[in-house]
């Protein structure tokens, strides 16, 4: 599904500064996996290269077969509307939109039938739990509603690879934990691939496999076997075998 | 929703963040419309303006649509700099660069049809005003009434739909949507300081005093050669000063810890070199079209009052009489006859006095020289109530015609006292001293004693000249009318100050209005410049000063800091503009020999005050936005 080939990035400027050195990663279809590490290991810049948002300097980003950084602009536009779909950390939704609205924009971009996209937005909110809130604007609505909405919003064109960057971090705990769980349920019922970056150790452990970075090279990885409580503990101890100190790490809540 | 829906509803949502642009959209389609209103008056269509007029409107409504053209191509493209996040999470979510592109193309065209819309109400609300203003400043024998200006209408209309249609296929085009990245990280990246050079800092400043220093130093015609090159110096050392010099300075402030870290100084010189490169661009062109508005306002103002000034001063008579140099004495006096019938008929109530010139050739070098009797002299100035003079025996005044400057014959009193006379009994006298006035209206001329008058002989040549003083306090209408039929009348030979100046004013006032126009369209647009510079950079100021306040900021602070922002935003590019301004003024006047003091003082201060006033309202609602965000 993903495939990641000796991947760097080098971010040119006074001081040349190597954010990525010589990454491979392989997603397959259908699973959920979590890049890990402390603050400017280079997950986000990884995220971004995946999300054709930048481009690496060497190495080659393959997604379903294709590499999107060898596509033209419209091309690349296009798979971006089509494959992938994006989570932010700070919901990036449009102000000026309702709620519905920001769900079918990647469909409105595409010229989708209107009748269509009131069925499938429809569809999505019931699952997600936000039919009630659909006619509201963006700042009426909760942290947790904005993230279910921004969830709504890229799944709605049921992208075969979901990437989502810190999804938990402006969230609470209980916010946080549905959030997940419907992460879960998307990834398991939809089959679609997703690729999360976070810091928080109790989202990564809904994931089913976690790799760890450090310094922008990859450190090691590790699978979930049994339960996700044993995963979790197996994440906080690799966490402190990479060495890191126990305050780089964002609050651990149990 | 579609993507059309999405666009509109993008920009009707969203109604704070267009509203800058949509009103100096606005606010442009209302000038060219109301000055549409003005050019488009039954009144000059029929004929009675003459034809240079008519193309200097034409002129100008080309240069107003030219200039709105840039106008709102500018303010569209700093409006979209502020999206740049926006556009960038469109990109994201898969929108195609052609979509963005339609999306800025409805957008504009959404905007630009309410603009229009609304410019041309607002134009009729202030068609009345306009032409009351027009009615005065220019002399038309009939009145500008208000009329429904149909045809200015659809010619708005039309011109703003090309102009909107053409920036938006324009903008479309010219958003270059760069790197994905760095849209969305768009806002917070500073274009950075401008590299300061002490080289460039020196040089900016050697080419405006050079500038300034030929342009007062020149005098006369010099001072047309002198003027572009004097431009060109003095624009360049204008860019050189906000790009290089101002950076410099702001530099060795930063460097100053004592001045940089004191109280809130740091907030102010950060955020001003954290701008300095967007900020200087919008100084540079402020200066410079400020400087435009002042000099072209300044220059016709001052042109004006020289004209009729200068014509009033000179001319103390109400009518002259000159006879042409062929024309014996039988017609003079039937010339004048008629004359005075006609002021009789038209109820002018006048005194004559007439005087045979005579014209005596005293020296070889001289030529003719104008001898006059001490006498005559007084007679003349005695229905002027100015100085007589009473030259002694053997006495020669010089007298010279004041206010000559630019006439030729400006040595001509110089040759006079050069010149040795000798009497017929063989004495040669020298001339004594000059004195300037306007008694006779002739040039320059010797006033002798009576006695000393009979002993030149006989003269060379002889001329007439005949004025009348009309009686003060009669109605100027009056005195133009009887003016007008005694210049229609004699074929010129006569001539009225009053009628001349009628008809230069008549002449002049399209130009005064239209010039004023432009220049005060030039001013506002400056204004709004800066408005744009202040508003585009809002919400970042809000986030910022919302940070700040977390530390711990009091309003008096935060008012203090604001305050000095808009303040150096709103007032270096105009006092830089008005030192320009003079400086153009002060070398317009030495061209002419003309002091502009008053006229140049009136006027840029008049500007001045404007900038202050729109200051405060601007800071008043800034300061309210910004308030409101972070306490």
């Amino acid at each position: 599904m993903l495939k990641l080939t000796k991947v760097s990035k080098v971010y040119e400027g006074k001081v040349a500064y190597r954010a990525l050195t010589d990454i491979n990663v392989e997603i397959e279809k259908g699973e959920f996996v979590a890049i890990m590490g402390p603050s400017g290991s280079g997950k986000t810049t990884l995220l971004n290269i995946i999300s054709t948002n930048d481009a690496p300097t060497t190495g080659e980003v393959v997604i379903d077969g294709e590499n999107p950084h060898k596509l033209k602009k419209n091309a690349l536009a296009k798979f971006r509307r089509n494959e992938l779909g994006f989570i932010f950390q700070d919901f990036n939704l449009l102000h000026t939109l309702t709620v519905e609205e920001n769900i079918v924009l990647p469909l409105t971009l595409d010229g989708t039938p209107v009748k269509e996209m009131k069925e499938k937005a429809q569809k999505i909110a019931d699952t997600l739990g936000i039919s009630s809130i659909m006619h509201k604007r963006t700042y009426e609505i909760s942290g947790g509603q904005a993230q279910r909405v921004a969830i709504a919003r890229a799944m709605i064109h049921e992208p075969r690879l979901l990437l989502a960057d810190e999804p938990t971090g402006n969230l609470d705990s209980k916010a946080a934990k549905d959030v997940m769980n419907m992460l879960v349920s998307i990834n398991e019922t939809e089959k679609t691939s997703l690729l999360m970056v976070t810091h928080d150790p109790q989202a990564a452990s809904y994931a089913n496999r976690v790799i760890f970075i450090r310094d922008g090279k990859l450190h090691s990885e590790i699978h979930r076997g049994e339960s996700r409580q044993a995963f979790f503990h197996k994440i906080i101890d690799m966490l402190s075998l990479m060495g890191g100190d126990g305050n780089d790490f964002s609050s651990i809540r149990v | 929703m579609t993507f059309r829906q999405f666009a509109f509803n993008n920009v009707l949502r969203n109604k704070r963040l267009y509203v800058a642009y949509f009103l100096s959209s606005m606010f442009t389609v209302m000038v060219f419309f109301t000055f549409a209103i003005f050019a488009f008056h039954p009144t000059f269509s029929d004929g009675s303006v003459n034809q240079n007029a008519l193309l200097g409107m034409a002129v100008a409504g080309g240069i107003i649509y030219v200039f709105s053209f840039f106008f709102v191509l500018y303010s569209m493209s700093s409006f979209l700099q502020s999206r740049k996040k926006e556009f960038g999470l469109l990109m994201m979510l898969g929108a195609s660069n052609r979509q963005i592109r339609l999306m800025v193309f409805l957008e504009n065209i959404l905007i630009g049809f309410f603009a229009t819309i609304g410019g041309i109400l607002i134009g009729l609300v202030f068609a009345k005003a306009i032409l009351l203003v027009a009615e005065n400043v220019l002399i038309i024998s009939e009145s500008l009434d208000f009329y429904f200006p149909t045809f200015a209408i659809v010619v708005t209309f039309s011109s703003f739909f090309v102009l909107f249609f053409c920036i938006s296929i324009f903008v479309s085009f010219i958003l270059r949507t760069n790197k994905l990245i760095d849209l969305i990280r768009g806002d917070k990246q500073s274009k950075g300081e401008p590299k300061a050079s002490i080289t460039l800092s020196i040089l900016a400043a050697l080419l405006i005093i050079a500038g300034y220093g030929t342009a007062l130093y020149v005098q006369g015609v010099q001072v047309v050669f002198a003027m572009i090159p004097v431009i060109l110096v003095v624009t360049l050392g204008t860019y050189l000063l906000f790009t290089q010099l101002s950076v410099y300075v702001i530099h060795r402030l930063k460097n100053n810890k004592t001045v940089f870290w004191r109280k809130t100084n740091m907030l102010l010189f950060s955020d001003l070199s954290f701008r300095m490169k967007d900020n200087a661009r919008t100084f540079f062109m402020v200066a410079i079209i400020s400087t435009v508005a002042f000099s072209a306002i300044g220059a016709l103002y001052g042109f004006h009052s020289l004209i009729t000034k200068g014509g009033k001063d000179s001319d103390l008579y109400t009518y002259q009489y000159i006879p042409w140099l062929e024309d014996r004495e039988e017609v003079v006096k039937e010339d004048v006859r008629k004359m005075n019938a006609i002021l009789q008929e038209d109820k002018v109530e006048t005194k004559m006095e007439a005087l045979e010139l005579t014209y005596f050739e005293p020296t070889e070098e001289v030529g003719e020289a104008l001898i006059v009797r001490a006498s005559d002299y007084n007679r003349f100035a005695s229905l002027n109530k100015e100085n007589e003079l009473n030259p002694g025996e053997h006495e020669f005044i010089v007298v010279k015609q004041n206010g000559v400057g630019m006439m030729q014959g400006l040595g001509a009193s110089e040759d006079l006292m050069e010149a040795t006379i000798e009497l017929d009994n063989g004495q040669e006298v020298k001339p004594s001293n000059v004195i300037e006035s306007a008694v006779l209206p002739n040039d320059s001329y010797y006033v002798v004693n009576d006695n000393i008058y009979e002993q030149l002989g006989s003269p060379v040549r002889t001329d007439w000249s005949v004025v009348w003083k009309a009686k003060e306090g009669q109605p100027d209408q009056k005195l133009i009318e009887a003016g007008r039929k005694l210049t229609e009348q004699l074929e010129d030979k006569a001539y009225s100050v009053d009628y001349q100046l009628y008809e230069i004013n008549k002449m002049y006032g399209p130009i005064l209005f239209i010039g004023l126009f432009i220049g005060i369209v030039f001013f506002v647009s400056a204004g709004s410049f800066l408005y744009f510079r202040l508003f585009t950079d809002l919400e970042e100021e809000k986030r910022k000063f919302r940070s700040i306040a977390k530390i711990g900021l009091t309003q008096t602070e935060l008012n203090k800091v604001i305050n000095r922002q808009v303040a150096i935003l709103f007032f270096s590019p105009i006092v830089v503009a008005l030192i320009h301004g003079s400086v153009a003024l002060t070398a317009l006047s030495h061209m002419f020999h003309y002091d502009l003091t008053i006229e140049s003082t009136f006027v840029l201060g008049s500007f001045a005050l404007i900038q202050v006033i729109y200051f405060f309202i601007v800071r008043f609602f800034y300061v309210k936005q910004v308030k409101r965000r972070v306490f």
